[in-house]
């Protein structure tokens, strides 16, 4: 090959080298722009979804509203806090987390109401109920106005979004809030449960007030698949399904238990919103957040991305009404005298003798009474030992105690009345529960101590106090001083009615005859008789008060005198 | 409920007057029926319905013997007196009286080692307790439960006799 060839073959391999090496350069940097451009949407989307998920946190917390100071609003500062310990004190704010504590006590409120109500004793509280009702709708609705104002939420976006990396767009870019239609709120998992926990099953009727029952739709079992062991017994307040007691709506934002806020698709999000299906709540609270965002390089055109959220505060609350109580009396016993001048009706002669819990038993004298039997000239009552109903007895047998009468449903109000001041999930108070509380020797040596008064709460929110006033307040610092002397807004009738039974020893006795009578053979005796009344006056809980269980205790001497001519 | 007749005294005391004038006057009238038996055991008779109507309209039984089904064993030494009243209408109750010259605390043990043989559960007031009543060493008491049956048992100090009043009472289906 001559040199002028070999010269023209090198020349061609330049040439297509050079070619080749543009070609391959184009590419590159095609590649590279591609490159760029994915791996900027890429970063923009991660971005978009960091932002996404903080807004899902975040907006659980706030926006909030502030309770008013008027009554019906009053009434919920116990549920704006986060924690089950009722002796902890809440800042008065309702947000995400805490609405639906706010909602499930109004509709508490209302079921003691409309449980009253059934029996006609009621008395206002239909109308506190109806007034917490309203309440509970107004900061609902003020808290829906928050949290469907998109402004309300960009901060936390940009809070996240910006500290995530978009450098393959540009040095100085980060992803930030597009302001506009991206930013929508949706409804969803319709029908799952919400936030708030039934005390347990239907079996037991939720230990919700005798009488009332929850309307089965109002309730569901946890919705996650497959359901966790924890709370496969476990029955919740239904999300987006009107609860309607007494005429009113109430409501639940259905949070699926323990579930992590996280991101979902535009498709069941888009699906779920108010528009495309239309509720009854007029002012609905959403439970998922669409967020729009953009990075760009100054100059440059923005990278765009949405992302979806749905809320979670993963953090289960009761059916509760934490700050509130149960107010025990029991009234001052005495002894009464009764006599038969005109058998069978007896007569009560003379003045009532007191007893109590410090000096029982004891013997008593009645008063001798003229003409106090058939034929009899005089009727004089052998002394008879009086308070062994009493003796040494706790409150639980006070209460319970003989002469029994229906005790079921005093025991069914109270059982009710302790599960509604317990906050803490799956904590459950059994009539055993309330019979060890009550029957505790402390109540045994307050009564001997001369206490009438007893409190039953739960300072805790988990376990059951029944303590004398001054030592309730103790226990209870922050709230209980504040509502101790609240009386509950229902009227008082009587559940146990003059349950009685012998309680003492029958004794003969003589009684002095009419002339020409001599005293009947067999018959002239006289007994004790103990007698129990029970009353019950319902409150809802407006003020704190769930109620008040009145006990009073007598006991009857019953003295026959009986002669016949001769 | 029971008939509560609160202060109709006035009427009480009339028809007893009247009725006390309706028998002096037929006492006097009839001198014979005096000790007439047959009109002394037809007063006893009627005498007898009164006090039913009143034990009756009580809904309570009265007897000194204490029945032989009762479910506590009396107490049988150096017995004074012993009585029995039962309730006739709701839950069943019963309570049974026992005066003895014995003392309350042997009392007390006996009957303590007599229901726990018959298969009694007990819960017995502790001293701490009859102390913080004032009542140590003359007040006994004890709660007993079997099957479906409740008893509550108090032993006290007669101050008269000195000796000991048994009060036991007796519930079903607690």
């Amino acid at each position: 090959m001559s040199t002028v060839e070999r010269q023209r073959k090198r020349g061609s391999v330049t040439a297509f080298a050079a070619v080749l090496a543009l070609t391959l350069m184009v590419l590159g940097i095609g590649f590279i722009i591609i490159s760029l451009y994915m791996g900027g949407q890429r970063e923009t989307k991660n971005a978009t979804d960091a932002g996404a998920l903080s807004v899902g946190k975040e907006v659980l917390h706030e926006p909030s509203v502030m309770l008013s100071p008027a009554d019906n609003q009053k009434c919920f500062f116990d549920c704006t806090n986060d924690s089950i310990n009722n002796n902890i004190i809440g800042d008065g704010k309702v947000n995400l987390n805490r609405i639906n504590r706010v909602w499930s006590k109004a509709l508490l409120m209302a079921i003691n109401a409309k449980a009253a109500s059934m029996e006609g004793n009621a008395g206002s509280g239909v109308g506190n109920a109806g007034s917490a009702a309203s309440a509970a709708q107004d900061l609902s609705d003020a808290l829906a106005d928050k949290l469907t104002t998109a402004a309300n939420l960009h901060g936390f976006f940009n809070d996240i979004s910006t500290k995530n990396s978009t450098r393959m767009i540009g040095v100085n870019s980060s992803t930030k809030v597009r302001p506009g239609p991206g930013w929508q709120t949706s409804l969803m998992d319709r029908d799952a449960e919400s936030n708030i926990e039934l005390t347990g099953s239907p079996a037991d009727n939720f230990y919700l007030p005798p009488g009332f029952n929850l309307p089965p739709s109002s309730r569901t079992q946890c919705t996650r698949t497959p359901v966790p062991g924890e709370v496969a017994n476990t029955y919740f307040l239904k999300g987006y399904t009107p609860i309607d007691v007494l005429d009113r709506k109430f409501w639940q934002v259905p949070f699926k238990w323990n579930d992590k806020p996280h991101l979902v698709s535009s498709t069941p999000f888009n699906a779920n919103k108010a528009s495309a299906i239309p509720t009854t709540w007029a002012k609905p609270i959403p439970n998922a957040f669409s967020v729009d965002a953009e990075a760009k390089n100054p100059g440059a055109t923005a990278e765009t991305a949405m992302s979806w959220v749905l809320s979670n505060p993963r953090h289960p609350f009761k059916l509760a009404a934490p700050h509130s109580f149960l107010h025990i009396k029991v009234d001052e016993m005495k002894c009464h005298w009764y006599f038969y001048p005109v058998p069978p009706f007896k007569v009560e002669f003379g003045a009532a003798q007191t007893y109590d819990f410090n000096d029982s038993p004891k013997s008593m004298t009645g008063t001798p009474m003229p003409a106090g039997g058939v034929l009899c000239a005089m009727v004089s009552p052998p002394a008879q030992v009086i308070g062994l109903d009493i003796v040494g007895r706790s409150l639980d047998e006070v209460i319970f105690g003989p002469p029994p009468g229906n005790i079921n449903k005093v025991e069914g109000y109270m059982v009710n009345r302790a599960n509604e001041m317990i906050s803490k999930p799956g904590v459950t108070i059994t009539p055993a529960k309330l019979h060890s509380v009550l029957g505790s020797a402390l109540t045994r040596a307050w009564l001997i101590a001369g206490e009438k008064d007893f409190y039953l709460f739960s300072k805790d929110g988990e376990t059951l106090q029944c303590e004398p006033k001054s030592i309730a307040q103790i226990s209870a610092p922050m709230w209980m001083p504040t509502i101790i002397n609240n009386t509950p807004d229902g009227n008082e009738t009587k559940i146990i009615d003059d349950a009685f039974m012998p309680g003492g020893i029958p004794l003969p006795h003589v009684p002095t005859p009419d002339p020409f009578c001599s005293p009947t053979p067999g018959v002239n005796w006289s007994w004790v008789l103990w007698d129990k009344d029970v009353y019950w006056k319902p409150g809802t809980g407006y003020n704190g008060s769930l109620g008040e269980i009145r006990v009073k205790r007598w006991s009857e001497v019953h003295t026959v005198g009986i002669c016949n001519p001769f | 409920m029971k008939v509560n007749l609160i202060k109709p005294l006035t009427f009480a005391l009339a028809i007893s007057t009247v009725t006390m004038a309706n028998t002096i006057a037929s006492a006097q009238g009839q001198e014979k029926g005096k000790s007439d038996p047959a009109t002394a055991a037809q007063n006893l008779k009627v005498a007898k319905q009164k006090y039913d109507s009143v034990l009756t309209a009580a809904h309570v039984n009265i007897s000194p013997q204490i029945p032989r089904n009762f479910p506590v064993p009396p107490y049988t030494s150096n017995i004074v007196s012993t009585s029995f009243i039962n309730s006739t209408k709701g839950s069943p109750t019963a309570t049974v009286g026992i005066s003895t010259k014995d003392s309350p605390e042997s009392v007390f043990q006996w009957y303590q080692t007599q229901l726990r043989a018959s298969g009694w559960t007990l819960t017995v007031a502790s001293p701490k307790l009859t102390a913080k009543l004032g009542k140590e060493g003359q007040f006994f008491m004890l709660d007993g439960a079997k099957e479906k049956q409740g008893i509550k048992l108090f032993c006290m100090l007669d101050q008269v006799s000195k000796g000991t009043k048994i009060n036991i009472t007796w519930l079903k289906n607690r």
